[in-house]
């Protein structure tokens, strides 16, 4: 302790004290960024591994998608719908009437068929 | 002055009676101008003692943000005085090269120069307002000091680490920084004549 008591170190810790108070506003302020620059790196490598986690979910999106209409089996509908589809508008109206005609004569449809089948029904009479 | 006086001489604050900081931060806030005072002192540049303070900022922070408070001035000091040291080499180095690659003219004297001759030891405007001549002169009597005892001087006398610090920073025994110390003193005692 006797060699900070010493005069010679007393003035030189003197003037360094004063030295320090004196340091310009520029170097101040640089010296501040720079203790900024090396505090924050934590934040910066936060980001770092953000940036390669957020594109990795990027891509596993994408590859999901593209890879999805595989994956995913047509059903039995599948097929119908694209035949219906595939012919034309005219042949779905057609369907569509044929189908109207059944539902309308629907009462009669289940009175035919409890009705018990007569000999020489199907038979054509001669001379038509 | 005289052996009682100075031992009336009120004991000058050591680092180790400061208030542990409670983050790197605000440590590095304590410290960043006497580091770079400091730094410009050994290095007698000022962006390169930016450069050396930034450094060592940044080496501590990545490498010893874990390590508990008390520990961190010997860790920054001795980042520091190692990065001061590495520029003073890479200068010599320079130095020398350009020294081999240069046409070897020599002055009208015949006298070769100094390796590396410090680019203006004039004090600028803001020395000048303090007690701008005696610093000047002080870091110009540091600056011809042995390495090792510049270390010692800066670290012990203008920082205020203890002895233990000090040789953690300078990475030797408390023994060799009371050598190296001692040496200091008496050569800047010399050299400061005028300050008796």
């Amino acid at each position: 302790m006797n060699d900070i008591r010493d005069p010679l170190a007393s003035r030189a810790r003197s003037l360094f004290d004063s030295a320090v108070d004196g340091v310009d506003a520029a170097t101040a302020a640089r010296l501040r960024a720079a203790r900024r620059a090396a505090t924050e790196p934590r934040r910066a490598s936060l980001t770092r591994l953000l940036v390669p986690a957020g594109a990795f979910a990027a891509a596993a999106l994408a590859l999901g998608l593209v890879w999805h209409p595989h994956t995913g089996a047509p059903t039995a509908s599948t097929p119908a719908v694209a035949t219906v589809a595939g012919n034309g508008s005219d042949s779905l109206a057609a369907t569509d009437a044929a189908d109207l005609d059944l539902y309308q004569n629907l009462d009669f449809y289940d009175w035919l068929a409890t009705q018990p089948q007569q000999p020489g029904a199907n038979q054509t009479p001669a001379g038509d | 002055m005289s052996v009682a006086e100075t031992a009336l001489l009120p004991p000058l604050p050591e680092v180790s009676a400061r208030p542990l900081p409670a983050t790197l931060d605000v440590f590095l806030a304590q410290v960043e101008r006497r580091a770079w005072r400091v730094a410009e002192m050994g290095l007698n540049d000022r962006e390169e003692a930016l450069d050396a303070v930034q450094d060592a900022m940044l080496r501590l922070v990545k490498h010893y943000r874990e390590r508990p408070p008390e520990e961190w001035p010997p860790l920054f000091w001795g980042i520091l005085r190692r990065r001061i040291t590495d520029l003073q080499r890479r200068r010599k180095v320079r130095s020398i090269v350009v020294g081999w690659l240069a046409p070897r003219g020599g002055d009208e004297d015949g006298d070769d120069g100094p390796l590396w001759e410090p680019s203006d030891l004039a004090p600028d405007p803001q020395q000048r307002l303090l007690d701008s001549s005696a610093y000047a002169a002080m870091s110009v009597a540091v600056r011809k000091l042995p390495r090792r005892q510049q270390e010692a001087f800066m670290l012990r006398m203008l920082e205020g680490l203890d002895v233990a610090d000090t040789a953690r920073a300078m990475g030797c025994s408390a023994g060799s920084v009371k050598t190296h110390l001692s040496r200091a003193m008496e050569a800047l005692r010399n050299q400061l004549e005028d300050w008796r």
